[in-house]
């Protein structure tokens, strides 16, 4: 009869999408975005699994993401977590600022992290740009702060929730410190948080965090299927920062006058949205005026009836409701 | 081909076989003209939002191979604003048609020539954010389609003594 321990280990990353629903992938120092690629609209989460020794012992968590800035693709959430004890070990794995490794350095840290699966544990999400742009113009204004903010608690309390003694919490910070802290906090009484910025160069559990995020964000990018067909990524898109000529360049050369760009692009940066202005159609929102209109306050006029009003020949509430006028001309 | 031209009193009812009210006014004519190709079948968005602009668009290429099905509906975007969406089916009786005009008459007094270049028996109604219900008013309005038959339907004697006709809504 086969040992059940040893089973499990086989098994060393989960995939677990937003539903909840759970698939199992086998390998360890691959990152599986298969599911995630059948529709790459919607946020996906990758789960490894949870050490033994953290369920166990009292843990460090550090909280990091990648690919704030860009005007595309996604931003990528990581946590990692190890036990206090493992302190030394963590620190002699070499970890730094993500930004400051060279693309091949951070893919074998990852590498190394997804080794040490005996002690260290990861959760990333993916936020797609598609999530980013519909939260950022939605109807009731949802900023990139809030959305980091709500990903870093999901991926938290996904950790705390899945077995792992979670004791001291670091995050890099999102606007301002000490408020985020207190938010934190205030969600987390029993846990010591500390949010401070540049984390990721200070907390090694911070760095390890900020590498599991923003391999999985290049990835992504490298592998990103365009729905839209038009265009492949292999087509040189630059660094994808809004200072980047080459960025700029890409997205005034691939704007559809209609849809203005593929999902693959942050419609809520500025940068964007100036080039479909100049580029593109005019696009008018039922919801445009909305504050303007709610800021001003009605006409004394409009409490009158208009003077040749005759109420007879007012119609139908069914018909005003339904939006049905008559038309005499097209 | 149709030929609707005034001094015709057409307002104010709405053509059968029309969703779109075709009617005239005095002094103007307006010819429809029913090209027998037509018989393409239009896939028709509705969207909250209005697009300044005339002529063709890459739907297929943008916006259907983004397009999704969860358990509210269907779910896309257009212009990374979030869209939640139903298809609509036109009333018995109607008919949707896609209306063209290659030139459009600087005076309101010259005869207008439309083409009908595609037909539709269902639409796609897209809603901002929100999924489309039957409070909404392109819902609501297609039910006067429904709601006018019966209203406008002979009465005859054995109607009066019986029951009123029952009128389905649509939810």
């Amino acid at each position: 009869m086969a040992d059940p321990e040893e089973m499990q280990e086989e098994i060393s990353v989960q995939d677990v999408t937003d539903d909840g629903e759970k698939v199992s992938s086998i390998g360890s120092a691959e990152v599986d975005l298969s599911k995630f690629e059948t529709d790459n609209n919607k946020n996906f989460t990758i789960q490894s699994q949870v050490p033994k020794i953290c369920e166990e012992e009292d843990c460090c968590l550090g909280i990091d993401e990648a690919g704030r800035g860009p005007v595309l693709g996604p931003m990528v959430y990581g946590v990692s977590y190890c036990p206090l004890s493992k302190n030394d070990e963590l620190k002699a794995m070499g970890f730094a600022d993500s930004k400051t490794l060279t693309e091949e350095q951070r893919e074998a840290l990852l590498k190394s992290i997804q080794d040490a699966s005996d002690f260290i544990g990861y959760n990333v999400q993916i936020l797609t740009p598609s999530y980013i742009s519909s939260c950022m113009l939605g109807r009731t204004k949802y900023s990139l702060n809030q959305v980091s903010m709500d990903s870093a608690i999901s991926l938290l309390r996904l950790a705390i929730e899945s077995g792992a003694k979670i004791k001291e919490v670091y995050v890099d910070t999102v606007g301002d410190a000490s408020k985020y802290q207190a938010k934190l906090q205030a969600l987390f009484p029993t846990l010591d948080i500390t949010v401070t910025p540049k984390a990721d160069s200070k907390f090694p559990i911070v760095s390890a965090a900020s590498i599991c995020a923003k391999v999985v964000r290049d990835r992504v990018i490298q592998s990103w299927k365009f729905k839209e067909g038009t265009v492949s990524a292999t087509d040189n898109y630059g660094s994808g920062y809004p200072s980047d000529p080459a960025t700029k360049r890409w997205l005034s050369e691939n704007v559809d006058p209609i849809f203005g760009f593929p999902r693959f692009i942050r419609f809520s940066w500025s940068t964007a949205s100036n080039i479909l202005e100049k580029k593109a159609a005019i696009v008018e929102w039922e919801d445009d005026d909305e504050e303007e209109v709610a800021k001003g306050s009605a006409s004394l006029l409009s409490f009158f009836a208009p003077k040749n009003f005759d109420s007879r020949k007012k119609k139908h509430q069914f018909f005003e409701e339904s939006g049905l006028t008559q038309l005499t001309t097209f | 081909m149709h030929r609707i031209s005034g001094p015709a009193r057409l307002s104010g009812r709405i053509v059968r076989n029309y969703p779109v009210p075709v009617s005239a006014v005095i002094n103007m004519s307006v010819h429809v003209t029913s090209n027998s190709a037509f018989s393409s079948a239009a896939s028709v968005h509705l969207l909250p939002c209005t697009i300044l602009s005339n002529g063709p668009a890459k739907v297929d290429v943008f916006f259907t191979s983004n397009t999704q099905e969860d358990e509210v509906g269907l779910v896309s975007a257009f212009r990374g604003r979030e869209l939640r969406g139903q298809t609509v089916f036109i009333p018995d009786g109607y008919k949707g048609i896609v209306l063209q005009e290659l030139n459009r008459p600087f005076t309101e007094d010259q005869d207008r020539n439309v083409r009908i270049s595609a037909k539709f028996n269902e639409f796609t109604y897209w809603n901002l954010q929100t999924p489309p219900s039957s409070q909404d008013k392109v819902t609501s309005a297609l039910q006067w389609a429904n709601l006018s038959s019966v209203i406008h339907a002979p009465v005859s004697d054995d109607d009066q003594d019986n029951s009123p006709t029952s009128i389905e809504f649509s939810r």
